[in-house]
């Protein structure tokens, strides 16, 4: 998280490091792995669709982490690529009569063409106006699904989708979005973990630095901007087959925030924290849905609360509170911000983040 | 009488708003309030959406004058999966306090089956994924009998999936896509609102024997706004060859100020307007198309329901304005009239025609409940097909290929009710569903042989 | 088409532009000055339509609208400054993101506080007498309220560019667009600054929200409806700049107005293709203040 954290301890931010042993990438995620294998037979079927649910959101997060975890860009288009991929699936059963797997394929091709095209557009400007000439992108390409009634049947949506006999248990189609979930953020850590992760961050903590040690900046930040499509499109996908259907709403640029929100509970500075948030947000929405009437109010004030006092996310809190616990030194990011409002701004701006 | 409960509710209303004042206040206390709909009381779901100042009168404590039997065992239970925030979060509240009387008075009369009723309302946010979750919730957690809901026509189509893939029976009241009786069509889906095709139809036909060739059309512009419009425009223009439309627009829904379109109307000179605006949208419109004189260059005709009327009073003159509706509070009959008088007691206003057509969802499956003898989903469907069924609108009857009640469209002329003080629907003609619904060959056809 | 008619639908954008010029100038204030995108700034908007509602009908008679423009505002404002000390202020000199998903946690809280209070039936507020009726302008019939509503704005217009360039108040903010570093130093209580900047931005939102009522209908969801397109405004006109907001606001507003004659059902994309164009051709739009 921003703050002011000394320069060696900011190049040491690694989600691997400064971990407790427990929450080392080996132990979590096989631990992660046991309970998503076990979850759906703990709990009842409606929840069963909920975990589904969770498992499209960490995806879609995760995805969405690569621009702003990773590369320090925020976009209100994400959700666009999400809709696209959804939109792959169903369009290409309704023109083409294609089968939902092979749409399934299409879906992160689609969507990362249509992030490489639209990515060159927005890339033109930088930090806040990048962030806003996505949200017009984004509404543009909203507009778009929503009024081509003849191709994508408008606002009512495709909804229907056949899905192959095997998936049509749920706990079946359970195990295929785990499977779908698991292969990509297998793919996405490995992309994160390689050379090309190591110099997105580099541009994160320092785009001009980044740029005089010869990096091309614009040109990582399409690719980063691209494979975060990419991924978009492929929860997209994946939601396709999860609700058998796919509608305009999937593209608006306030479902953009849904994937912000995740990362921020989760904390974007670790890899796993999209993960860790989609859970956490997933079943928390759903709780508050379905028990509060004003359940804006209660979601609103929840997620004020994590903002003002744990805005590293659970993650990082897990971390410090581990620290705590053992005696250990505490992780990086210090919890406590300059006291003096706005004007001191942290070394790693956003580059979508304001200013 | 009716004037002090209404001064009380005034009263209590202008209190409730000095304490909007404190924001702050407000804020935790909303928490709070939020709090006690909570899972506690998951059946009192009904009475706790209940908007704070409006309605206030709950509906079961005048309904428990029933003198049969009181039911008793499980009760059987009604899920409702609508629209409660949102632009249309009006229709979603008129549809709940609908069925919440239906029920009430069901269960002050034996119940059905003999058993208790419970109606469980949960907001779908007009988002179809959150509808179809809420369905799946309802039937899963809450072991629903069968869904009603919801008021979006998008929301609908990813609910009658969920309808077919658990084998529960699905009834739309409000939300009227012909989609869901042609290419989504399902067995376990019935429709007791007139389909877009249907509505837009009988007023094409009604529309094409009035004087007027120069036609123009202004519609929300989502789905239903563009079905209707196309429909009404295919329909008018093969009735009457004269006609010829010269402009069409299509604000977005919601959209707050309409009054670039409405001079765009005005600029391209037409006789008359044809408009599937509705609710807010269409207060909007009447508001600033009489600030621009439009009334006195143009016959406009519109969906001109009771909430819309409510709220515009004696505002704007539409004396004579001939207007559409779907199920209005003014047919003449004992259930309506009886109706009209519960829902006056209980919410101290008239009913719209959402509240009307939720009542009726209800009363639908009750009686092919009671008819078939069990609360079963495939009785039901077999039980439905061909079934006539008492409601506001009379007897009823649902035909078999598409499970579309038949249900006739109202036309009518608007005159000013002094007593209520707002504009009603008077000289109501009744369009046949069997004159202008789609013929059982072209929903075969549509549905692709 | 005939003079008439495009002198028309030239003052009802216009009439449209002076709306979204209100509401927007509020937004780029407070994002010129501390750097915030407020997404609740809609619900300031909403609030103080709703307000209005309340107030006008709480001052019963022919004062009743005046009252709204002023009161309704001045409890929006409290109601920003609140928002601001107990929650924005915390997250000042952190990541920007946050303050952004701040206030968008706002909007949400504000909204359903908005539908607890007043329910869910749409809202109306009569204009007050002297703005009723219809003006005859050369043959063509335009409501007087859209004219108020012109002049208002240029009202508001003229008492914002006063404000900041003849008052201390005006110059402090000056200074923290151009150089927020400098600002703490010559001993400016920052703190101070932007509580009364935000607590401003709000009340502007407010204003333009009492305003709107009478001419349209008051939902919920006009939260959202207004955001998007006041974004539209300062991204166009370029955020912290009063000129480009006043120009954002009239570009959209006629835009939009011509468009729907000539492309009924794409008026708003062209909106969203314009704010592309925009920022492609000039990234921090049309008067915006480059990124240090």
């Amino acid at each position: 998280m921003s703050t002011t954290t000394t320069p060696t301890r900011r190049r040491s931010r690694r989600p691997s490091l400064a971990t407790p042993d427990w929450m080392r990438p080996r132990t979590g995620w096989t631990a992660a792995a046991v309970i998503a294998v076990a979850a759906p037979w703990l709990v009842d079927e409606r929840q069963v669709f909920v975990l589904m649910m969770v498992l499209i959101l960490a995806v879609f997060a995760t995805s969405y982490n690569i621009l702003l975890g990773n590369t320090g860009m925020v976009s209100f288009a994400h959700a666009s690529y999400y809709g696209v991929g959804a939109y792959a699936v169903t369009l290409s059963a309704l023109h083409l009569g294609w089968s939902p797997l092979l749409g399934m394929a299409l879906a992160p091709v689609a969507a990362g063409a249509l992030g490489y095209l639209t990515g060159l557009v927005a890339l033109r400007a930088t930090r806040l106006y990048f962030a806003l000439l996505t949200l017009a992108i984004g509404q543009l390409m909203y507009v778009v699904m929503f009024q081509w009634r003849t191709f994508t049947r408008g606002d009512d949506g495709i909804h229907g989708l056949r899905l192959p006999d095997v998936l049509g248990p749920t706990l079946n189609r359970y195990y295929f979005l785990l499977l779908l979930a698991a292969l990509a953020i297998a793919i996405m850590g490995v992309a994160m973990r390689s050379p090309f992760g190591a110099t997105l961050r580099a541009i994160r903590e320092n785009r001009d630095r980044a740029g005089f040690l010869g990096i091309k900046v614009k040109r990582y930040e399409l690719a980063a901007f691209t494979l975060g499509s990419a991924f978009a499109g492929w929860a997209g996908g994946m939601y396709a087959i999860f609700d058998r259907g796919s509608f305009p709403l999937l593209l608006h640029w306030t479902t953009s925030a849904e994937p912000i929100f995740v990362t921020l509970i989760g904390g974007m500075n670790s890899f796993a924290g999209p993960v860790v948030g989609a859970v956490i947000f997933g079943l928390l929405r759903d709780y508050v849905t379905r028990n509060f009437v004003y359940w804006g109010v209660v979601l609103g004030l929840v997620l004020l609360t994590l903002i003002l006092f744990l805005p590293g996310g659970t993650v990082e809190g897990l971390k410090r509170l581990w620290a705590r616990f053992t005696g250990g030194p505490p992780p990086e990011g210090d919890p406590a911000a300059p006291d003096h409002p706005g004007v001191d701004e942290p070394a790693p701006a956003s580059r979508g983040g304001v200013r | 009488m009716r004037m002090t409960r209404r001064d009380a509710r005034r009263h209590t209303g202008a209190r409730r708003r000095v304490a909007a004042a404190l924001l702050a206040a407000a804020l935790a206390a909303s928490a709070c309030a939020a709090d006690g709909d909570g899972p506690g009381s998951p059946g009192a779901a009904g009475d706790g959406t209940e908007p704070a100042g409006e309605d206030g009168a709950d509906a079961d404590t005048d309904a428990d004058a029933g003198t049969a039997d009181a039911p008793e065992g499980d009760p059987l239970r009604i899920g409702m999966a609508t629209s409660l925030s949102g632009s249309i979060a009006l229709f979603g509240v008129a549809n709940q306090n609908g069925a919440q009387l239906a029920v009430d008075q069901l269960n002050a009369s034996g119940g059905v089956l003999g058993r208790p009723v419970e109606l469980i309302v949960r907001d779908d946010q007009a988002r179809p994924e959150e509808g179809a979750a809420l369905a799946r919730d309802l039937i899963l957690s809450e072991g629903v009998d069968v869904l009603l809901g919801p008021v979006s026509s998008g929301v609908a189509l990813a609910i009658t999936e969920v309808s077919e893939e658990r084998k529960v029976p699905f009834i739309t009241h409000t939300a009227n896509t012909s989609a869901l009786m042609v290419e989504q069509f399902q067995p376990y889906m019935v429709s007791v609102v007139p389909n877009t095709y249907m509505e837009a139809r009988a007023q094409g036909v009604d529309l094409a024997d009035e004087p007027y060739t120069r036609w123009a059309t202004i519609a929300p512009n989502y789905e239903f706004g563009q079905r209707q419009t196309q429909t009404f425009v295919d329909t008018i223009t093969a009735e009457n060859d004269q006609v010829e439309i010269i402009a069409q627009q299509f604000p977005e829904l919601g959209e707050a100020d309409l009054r670039p379109f409405i001079t765009a109307l005005i600029s391209s000179d037409p006789e008359a307007v044809y408009s599937p605006l509705f609710a807010g949208d269409l207060i909007t419109f009447t508001r600033q198309a009489a600030d621009l004189g439009f009334f006195e260059q143009v016959e406009f005709t519109a969906l001109y329901e009771t909430d819309a009327l409510e709220e515009l009073r004696d505002e704007v003159d539409l004396e004579g304005v001939r207007g559409y509706s779907r199920c209005p509070f003014t047919i003449d009959n004992d259930q309506m009239r009886d109706f009209v008088d519960a829902y006056q007691q209980a919410h101290d206003r008239v009913p719209s025609d959402w509240a009307c057509m939720a009542y009726d969802a209800v009363m639908l499956w009750a009686q092919v409940a009671e008819a078939a003898g069990t609360e079963d989903a495939d009785a039901f469907v077999e039980t439905v097909e061909d079934f006539s069924f008492t409601g506001l609108r009379g007897e009823t009857h649902i035909r078999g290929i598409d499970h579309q009640a038949a249900v006739p469209s109202y036309i009518g002329r608007l005159t000013f009710d002094d007593e209520l003080g707002f504009y009603v629907y008077t000289d109501l003609q009744t369009v046949p569903a069997e004159d202008i619904w789609l013929s059982e060959d072209e929903v075969t056809e549509l549905r692709g042989g | 088409m005939s003079t008439n008619a495009l002198l028309l639908q030239i003052l009802t954008g216009l009439s449209r532009a002076a709306i979204l010029f209100i509401v927007a100038a509020g937004l780029s204030l407070v994002f010129g000055a501390m750097r915030i995108v407020n997404i609740a700034h809609g619900s300031f908007y909403m609030l103080g339509a709703f307000l209005a509602v309340t107030v006008a009908g709480a001052v019963a008679g022919p004062f009743g609208f005046v009252a709204a423009l002023v009161v309704a505002p001045l409890i929006v404002a409290v109601v920003g400054g609140v928002i601001e000390v107990s929650a924005l202020r915390r997250l000042y000199g952190k990541e920007h993101l946050l303050q952004l998903l701040a206030t968008f946690a706002v909007l949400l809280v504000l909204h359903d506080a908005v539908r607890w209070f007043y329910g869910e039936r749409p809202r109306s507020l009569r204009a007050p007498e002297f703005a009723r009726g219809s003006v005859d302008l050369a043959g063509t019939i335009y409501p007087r309220y859209g004219l108020f509503i012109i002049v208002a704005a240029l009202l508001i217009a003229g008492g914002l560019w006063a404000l900041m360039s003849r008052t201390g108040l005006g110059r402090d903010i000056r200074a923290a667009v151009s150089d927020p570093e400098m600002l703490g130093m010559v001993g400016v209580d920052v703190r101070r600054l932007f509580t009364i900047v935000f607590m401003l931005g709000a009340a502007l939102g407010g204003i333009g929200g009492v305003l709107a009522a009478p001419q349209t209908t008051l939902l919920l969801g006009m939260d959202v409806d207004i955001i998007v397109q006041s974004f539209a405004v300062v991204i166009i006109g370029g955020l912290g700049s009063l000129l480009g907001t006043a120009v954002g606001a009239v570009l959209v507003g006629v835009t939009f107005a011509l468009g729907i004659v000539w492309f009924p059902s794409a008026a708003m994309a062209i909106v969203f293709l314009v704010m592309v164009a925009v920022l492609v051709v000039r990234p921090t739009g049309l008067f915006g203040i480059p990124e240090a």
